[in-house]
């Protein structure tokens, strides 16, 4: 449960960072996140990819993103639903990464564990 | 992975995220909050909003149908012009921007080097500087000039009050923010209209032939007068054929090989255009005994470039007392171009006059010229720097660029040429058409019109009176000596300059015809037994001419889904009279069993190009076959039109025939034609495969491509399945008809004006929106939708409203 919180807590603050600053505030709130709480690389990324997936939920509660997505994924040569793909894994990549730089520093097996 | 490793990738990905060269940046792009996505919650506007507009006369009110169009009511033109430059920036803005650019030569600015050479070629032609000095010189007072002040103010509105998330996905994909609009960019976006339908090459033309076989052959293959004619003007007995016979092969016309020898591969390219196969345009009108219901009908469809958006924008705008026009505008042009007021519709088709010269100047220095030769002495050559500026201001590319008295010079390997066009010197256009807005008859819509000079264009007009009438319109030249704009002319004597213009009076028109209707379809004018001026040469063929008013002959009892069925009629004139020749010609072949089994194919076609027939494209690349070996004489330079071709069909032992490649035979018309099946034939089977299984049918053989304007796949409608094909009343050239029916409207002008209309596309700009491409289904099968002409607001079911305040 506390993990979930601390996933759903991620997620916000990735949504929060990124509508306020925009995307390269991503890596940042998710090495403070793993500073303050270490958690393993797996939830690191599950939380920021869900942060922007709450941000893309709202935005299809303003407007249909199917022709958008479809449109937008050739222009990257990919299948709409390719497109939303790559915009979830882009911020899980980020925050992946951030992980193994700050996370092994951080989150040592028994800190991990307490957060699970 | 290292720690050290994870924060090289990191710092890679980071750094490819916010753009590397040809690398978007994808993090920006892809940022749920700010990037791409956002684009979706404007993909529809809002329900309703309101929005203040600088120096706005009064309160604006601009309701969206269900097609979202704009019904713009407003208290003065000046608003109403203004709130059109907001709402088409609202929906177009790219586009706008884009057009604008392309006109005045500044695409670098916009997409980087890449443009460098579009952008050469236009300032080249001396636009960029025509359209400097058009603006300059009108007056502030003028109502040209508040016009587009107020509508560059709309424009400017939209861009300053514009969310982040609004910003249209290309400027996004570029990295780049939409420049401010002012009144030059709206030039621009004429002058560029102006030179899609510019006739420009006849001189080049003319010339690559007589080099090849002398000047006498080359009068006849490029001729001032078409020799089948059904002209706008209509005259007596026609269509009629003027009997020539094509004088032989000559030797090479020595000055013409000399003049050649510096005329650039490219240049020859261009000149040599098409054979307006795919372009061009059609309006014809019916007067009332002629309908069903008795009321004028009225049909125009330009064939223009189709893109995604559309060149098009629709819009109705209403001013009490003053004007309720609907119909088209081009965004950046403050005018509805082809639509009807309350009393009166028009549409236009493109005049292809000669309106462009050129004259070949004596210079003081073949590299840098200073002077050039006048009259016996040398005047000054004025100079221009052209800097070109990349994405970030950055100088990539600076030219000088050469004007005589005439226009901008233009190099030759040691020669010089000066241009003279009259679109560069024009610039009224919108004035006329924001009047003829104003009419409630046609004649005073064609006195409003007589204004209007560039582009030249038929202008078809009908009013409720029930008077159809047409004028082929613009600024026709008057030339001294031979009055002849299609030979190169001496620059050093100011004796061959332009000495004036033809007259309102003399220009080809008709008013109200016993026929009882007209049709333009860019064929000449006028027949040249009923006026002698010269107007231009080498006419697009007629074939559209013939096959429309075949059937307006044929129906005395018009009605408005006969004219929307006849703008996609798939029947063709030029088939009718090439197909009876190359079925002959296999039959006196005798024993040739691919010639026999082509012939059986095209016997059997039903001389169509429906989306289903399988004949078309057969019969397509004989023709293309026919042409490369009766014009092996002039290739690979620019070859006569389809006319020329069918006028040689009556001479079938003409020189023209032989193929030199022959040497040891000397072949005849029924040789060419029939090896010309042949080769056809062997084509359609090697590119499309065995003629069973429909591999031949022309919705497969001839996929038509809508492209977006940057030339993305993802933002176009590729392959689509279109009847029509060259020639036919909704062309479709062999390259890939990307030109096509880019406007269809109908009008009919009864007790009350109703409108039906549609284009290939939507009014939105925006990929998001389900308006980007929602007509396009509609234009696809041939229907038209009911035109929405609401008197007041109150007569409207709005989608979307928007009110327009003035800053206080």
């Amino acid at each position: 449960m506390r993990a979930l919180r601390g996933v759903a807590g991620l997620a916000l603050a990735v949504a929060l960072g990124t509508v306020l600053a925009g995307w390269w505030t991503v890596p940042v709130m998710v090495a403070v996140w793993l500073r303050l709480w270490p958690a393993p690389a797996r939830r690191a990324m599950i939380g920021a990819a869900l942060g922007w997936a709450l941000l893309l939920g709202w935005t299809v509660l303003h407007g249909p993103i199917g022709p958008l997505a479809r449109r937008a994924g050739g222009l990257f040569r990919l299948p709409g639903w390719g497109l939303i793909l790559v915009t979830l894994l882009f911020p899980a990549a980020l925050a992946g990464l951030v992980a193994m730089i700050v996370g092994r520093r951080s989150a040592t097996p028994s800190s991990a564990r307490a957060m699970g | 992975m290292s720690r050290l490793a994870a924060a090289l990738a990191l710092a890679l990905l980071c750094w490819l995220a916010s753009g590397l060269g040809p690398v978007p940046p994808f993090g920006e792009l892809l940022d749920p909050a700010h990037g791409i996505w956002t684009l979706s919650g404007n993909a529809e506007p809002p329900r309703s909003a309101t929005v203040t507009l600088p120096r706005l006369d009064a309160e604006v009110r601009v309701l969206f149908d269900d097609r979202a169009v704009p019904h713009i009511f407003a208290s003065t033109e000046l608003d109403a012009w203004r709130t059109l430059g907001y709402v088409i920036a609202r929906d177009r803005l790219f586009q706008l921007e884009l057009q604008a650019r392309a006109g005045g030569g500044t695409l670098t600015e916009l997409l980087g080097a890449a443009a460098l050479p579009a952008d050469q070629e236009v300032r080249a032609l001396g636009m960029a500087r025509g359209a400097e000095r058009l603006v300059a010189a009108l007056p502030d007072t003028s109502e040209a000039r508040r016009t587009l002040d107020g509508y560059a103010s709309g424009v400017n509105a939209y861009i300053d009050q514009m969310r982040s998330s609004e910003l249209p996905l290309e400027y996004r994909l570029l990295g780049r923010r939409p420049a401010r609009w002012t009144p030059l960019q709206s030039i621009h976006v004429f002058m560029r209209m102006g030179q899609t339908l510019a006739q420009s090459g006849l001189e080049l033309r003319h010339l690559a032939a007589a080099a090849r076989v002398g000047t006498v052959a080359a009068d006849a293959l490029f001729p001032i007068h078409a020799p089948i004619q059904e002209p706008i003007q209509p005259s007596a007995d026609e269509p009629r054929t003027i009997a020539t016979v094509l004088p032989a092969p000559g030797a090479p016309d020595s000055g013409a090989v000399e003049a050649l020898r510096a005329v650039p591969v490219e240049a020859l390219a261009r000149a040599a255009g098409d054979d307006g196969d795919g372009s061009g345009s059609n309006n014809w009108a019916v007067a009332p005994a002629r309908t069903r219901d008795h009321a004028a009908l009225l049909a125009g469809d330009p064939h223009l470039d189709l893109t995604l958006p559309s060149i098009w924008y629709e819009a109705h705008i209403v001013v009490p007392e003053v004007v309720d026009v609907y119909g088209v505008t081009i965004p950046g042009i403050p005018a509805v171009i082809l639509g009807f007021n309350r009393d009166v519709a028009w549409s236009f088709t493109n005049t292809d006059a000669d309106v462009m010269d050129r004259w070949v100047e004596q210079v003081d220095d073949t590299l840098r010229p200073t002077a050039y030769r006048l009259d016996g002495a040398w005047a000054p050559v004025e100079q221009r720097t052209e800097f070109y500026r990349g994405t970030h201001g950055e100088t990539l590319a600076t030219d000088t660029l050469r004007f005589t008295h005439r226009g901008p010079m233009s190099r030759l390997g040691r020669r010089w040429m000066s241009t003279r066009w009259t679109v560069l010197e024009s610039g009224a256009a919108s004035d006329a058409l924001r009047a003829a807005a104003r009419a409630h008859s046609a004649a005073a819509w064609l006195q409003a019109m007589a204004g209007f000079r560039v582009p030249a264009q038929n202008l078809l007009v009908a009013d409720r009176g029930g008077t159809i009438a047409i004028r082929s319109t613009g600024w026709f030249p008057l030339r001294a000596d031979s009055g002849r704009g299609d030979r190169l002319r001496d620059g050093t004597s100011r004796a061959s300059d332009w000495i004036g213009e033809w007259p309102v009076t003399e220009y080809p028109q008709a008013v109200s015809p016993v026929q009882g209707f007209l049709a333009s379809a860019n064929q000449e004018p006028r027949d040249p037994r009923d006026g002698h001026r010269y107007l231009g040469a080498d006419w697009p063929p007629p074939w559209r001419a013939l096959r429309i008013n075949r059937l307006l002959r044929a129906d005395s009892q018009v009605t408005v889904d006969a004219m929307r069925q006849w703008q996609r009629d798939p029947g063709s004139a030029r088939v009718d009279r090439f197909l009876p020749f190359l079925l002959a010609a296999a039959a006196s072949q005798g024993r040739d069993t691919v010639l026999a089994h082509a012939a059986r194919l095209l016997a059997a076609w039903d001389r169509s190009y429906s989306t289903d027939n399988e004949g078309a494209m057969l019969f397509e690349l004989a023709m293309g076959a026919v042409d490369r070996r009766t014009w092996d004489e002039v290739r690979p330079g620019p070859t006569p039109s389809s006319m020329i071709l069918s006028g040689l069909l009556d001479d079938s032992t003409s020189a023209w025939w032989n193929d030199r490649r022959t040497p040891e035979r000397t072949e005849h018309r029924d040789e060419i034609l029939s090896a010309g099946l042949r080769d056809g034939y062997q084509e359609a089977v090697r590119r499309l495969g065995s003629p069973d299984g429909g591999h031949w049918r022309w919705s497969r053989a001839h996929p038509v491509d809508i492209w977006h304007v940057l030339h993305l796949p993802s933002l176009s409608a590729l392959g689509l399945s279109v009847p029509g094909g060259p020639y036919t009343l909704s062309p479709s050239s062999m390259d890939g008809g990307g030109e096509g029916s880019s406007w269809r409207m109908v009008v009919q002008l009864g007790p009350a004006v109703r409108g039906w209309g549609t284009y290939p596309g939507g009014q939105s700009g925006n990929p998001a929106s389900a308006r980007y491409d929602d007509r396009l289904p509609l234009w696809l099968a041939g229907e038209l939708a009911e035109l929405r002409f609401p008197r007041r607001p109150e007569e409207l079911h709005a989608r979307s409203s928007l009110r327009l305040t003035a800053e206080r």
